[in-house]
């Protein structure tokens, strides 16, 4: 058996994934697809930095007051019957939820896509406890089947090929092989159906939750969250607290910016606006709906405005698709929920920099992730800052008696070239050793620039 | 009671965690809420009323694969029959008579009202209000929805004035925005539609009296 994704061992899987023909095809195809049809979107969309500009704006004022804005949602969700639960981490959300599900005798759970449950690896504490989650979005469902886990925020079986997929259909559901798409979708629409209809249980994420009214939002384009929010007679959502927005008329600016930065649509197919528990009189819809307010690391981010912005967030992908890094490597190598850019710099924030400190490294520094994302986070910047953390925090005796050294040659000109030429007589006291494992070093040149400029003058 | 009582626990540490962490931000900001979101403020180009809103509507949901028939004032029921007789359908559910798990499962398509259209995106809007049923519309795979002209709203911005009530407990409690058919891209990014909900979406457009 393969060794688990681990961050700590961020170079070797990404080595792996370059050497991976079938998903170096993968990730080129899609990454590549995604960011034409991003730039598309946002160039018919005049208004853009604007509405960016005014998107950015308005988070910072959001987590600036999170605490009134997520004291207002919980005031106006449980005035309109919906049951708010708080989680400070991961295990008290995913004890939470089992709660529920035990209290209702419920067994039987279906689940829309949601990042945030991925992160707190729902799936497996709901197992241990002999509840039977099944994931409903294709992509989602793809990766439960084969037993991994997404590897894009957005899409996340896109490093598998649809042979792969339907290899996989042949051996778990005894499909006919097929490499129709077409067919492998009906697949999931026919599997499916029966567990929407008998679950007991859905459990779906939020995109957005609206302090002034206490709603909360899931787009989406399959139809499964509609499904898991309406069939199942407990409906459980999971957000992070950073999902909280302030107004119902602040909808205009993200429901326009998400779905272009994500899949290049000028809206996704469904945007369920959910406000409380359904009346008496409506026919359908759960009768109990509970919103579970996780925090897991994200108030640790608030302190400092180059971590704030981080919670600006709405996971819409694009900063993934633009990354050379990713495009490269793909979701797995970081080996972390949250992948790309944006994983590398929340995944350290989330979990701790100890095993996660390879990741701002991850990143060439080229700002492709700062032109994309909708929101305006400057990932760059952050990243430097963790890098600066972690170094900090490292501080290597090595590293640190290299940096004297270069400090104390480059004050003096004397001790300047005095350095230089004893590089250029001894090129083994460099201290490249590392630099050289994927590039090639060229090496000083015969001769230093000013004794040129001094020959031929 | 333990449960209870952890749960106020965990609601007050991280109210806490933020009010720690925001204490020196809150100290130095200088920040006040941007004044107006409206789409006018970040100036999304204002649509021309009457005719040309229905147009763009129909450019609009074309666009995704959705189907637009249009019909004259009070001639929207008629339409609705003559649809469903050219698409060869004969077991139908309609949304003011919530049909039942298994019968819904089983029939070939779903009427339903719409009661707003956006232009800008080409979405229909539907409230639990007003629609009995809001499985009508998703699980068969055909959705017919009836969507009277004048109810076609220029934008995303006016459409939440209208779904917004002064009360949140006046709001319908599943407000559904749909725009086009049910699709997918989560296998080598190619499109295929219908994967949960309707493979075909039919908006009957009714000129208004
Ligand atoms: S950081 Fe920005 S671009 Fe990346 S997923 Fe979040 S919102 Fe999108």
């Amino acid at each position: 058996m393969k060794a688990p994704l681990s961050p700590e061992r961020f170079e070797s899987q990404a080595a792996e994934a370059l050497n991976d023909t079938q998903l170096q095809d993968a990730l080129q195809k899609a990454t590549g697809l995604f960011a034409e049809k991003r730039g598309a979107a946002v160039d018919a969309c005049e208004e853009w930095d604007s509405l960016r500009e005014h998107a950015r704006l308005i988070k910072e004022h959001t987590l600036l007051h999170l605490d009134e804005y997520l004291e207002n949602f919980a005031a106006q969700a449980e005035a309109s019957g919906v049951q708010v639960h708080w989680a400070r981490d991961g295990e008290e959300a995913c004890r939470v939820i089992e709660d529920i599900a035990r209290n209702a005798n419920a067994t039987r759970l279906v689940k829309s896509k949601s990042m945030t449950t991925e992160e707190i690896h729902l799936n497996k504490a709901l197992q241990v406890a002999e509840i039977d989650p099944v994931e409903t979005d294709l992509g989602e469902w793809i990766i439960q089947l084969a037993g991994e886990t997404p590897s894009h925020i957005i899409a996340p079986a896109i490093h598998k090929s649809k042979e792969q997929i339907a290899d996989l259909f042949v051996e778990k559901l005894a499909i006919e092989p097929t490499t129709e798409v077409e067919e492998l979708a009906a697949t999931a629409r026919k599997s499916l159906r029966r567990h929407f209809a008998e679950a007991d249980l859905g459990v779906s994420g939020v995109n957005f939750a609206v302090a002034e009214t206490g709603s909360i939002l899931i787009l989406e384009n399959e139809g499964n969250a509609r499904m898991t929010t309406t069939l199942p007679k407990i409906h459980i959502a999971l957000m992070g607290v950073e999902k909280v927005i302030p107004r119902f008329a602040d909808l205009a600016v993200f429901l326009r910016l998400l779905p272009r930065s994500g899949t290049g649509q000028k809206i996704t197919t469904y945007q369920s606006i959910l406000t409380g528990n359904p009346r008496p009189s409506d026919e359908e819809g759960p009768n109990q709906i509970h919103v579970v307010i996780l925090d897991n690391g994200r108030t640790g981010m608030l302190a400092k405005a180059v971590t704030r912005q981080a919670l600006n967030c709405i996971r819409c992908g694009a900063c993934l698709n633009v990354c050379p890094v990713y495009q490269q490597v793909g979701g797995h190598a970081y080996g972390s929920v949250y992948p790309g850019p944006i994983g590398a710099v929340i995944t350290p924030q989330l979990t701790g920099i100890e095993k996660t400190s390879r990741l701002p490294f991850a990143s060439s520094l080229c700002g492709a992730c700062r032109d994309a994302c909708p929101v305006g986070i400057d990932i760059p910047e952050l990243l430097l800052h963790l890098r600066a953390e972690i170094i900090s925090r490292q501080s290597r005796l090595s590293a640190r008696i290299a940096f004297r050294m270069w400090a104390w040659a480059m004050v003096k000109p004397w001790r300047y070239s005095l350095s230089t030429n004893l590089a250029r007589a001894f090129p083994f006291l460099l201290p490249v050793g590392r630099w050289k494992v994927n590039r090639s070093f060229p090496g000083l040149a015969p001769n230093s620039f000013r004794k040129w400029w001094k020959d031929s003058s | 009671m333990v449960e209870g009582f952890l749960m106020t626990e965990a609601r007050a540490e991280i109210l806490n965690r933020i009010r720690m962490g925001l204490t020196a931000a809150r100290a130095e900001e200088g920040f006040c809420y941007p004044a107006e979101v409206s789409g006018e403020q970040v100036g999304i180009p204002p649509i021309p009323q009457s005719t040309a809103l229905v147009d763009i509507f129909t450019e609009s949901l074309e666009s995704v694969g959705g189907f637009v028939h249009r019909c004259g004032p009070g001639e929207g029921d008629v339409a609705i029959q003559e649809l469903l007789k050219e698409l060869q359908v004969e077991r139908v559910a309609h949304s003011g008579v919530p049909p039942g798990l298994e019968e819904l499962l089983q029939v070939e398509a779903g009427v339903s009202s719409a009661q707003w259209g956006i232009a800008e995106t080409g979405t229909i809007v539907l409230t639990s209000d007003e629609e009995q049923s809001r499985l009508v519309s998703l699980v068969p795979p055909i959705h017919v929805a009836l969507l009277r002209e004048d109810n076609v709203l220029p934008n995303l911005d006016e459409a939440l004035v209208e779904v917004y009530r002064d009360n949140p407990a006046d709001m319908s409690r599943a407000i559904t925005w749909i725009t086009g058919p049910s699709r997918t891209a989560d296998i080598e990014l190619t499109l295929v539609v219908g994967v949960h909900g309707p493979r075909q979406l039919h908006v009957i457009l009714e000129a208004a009296q």
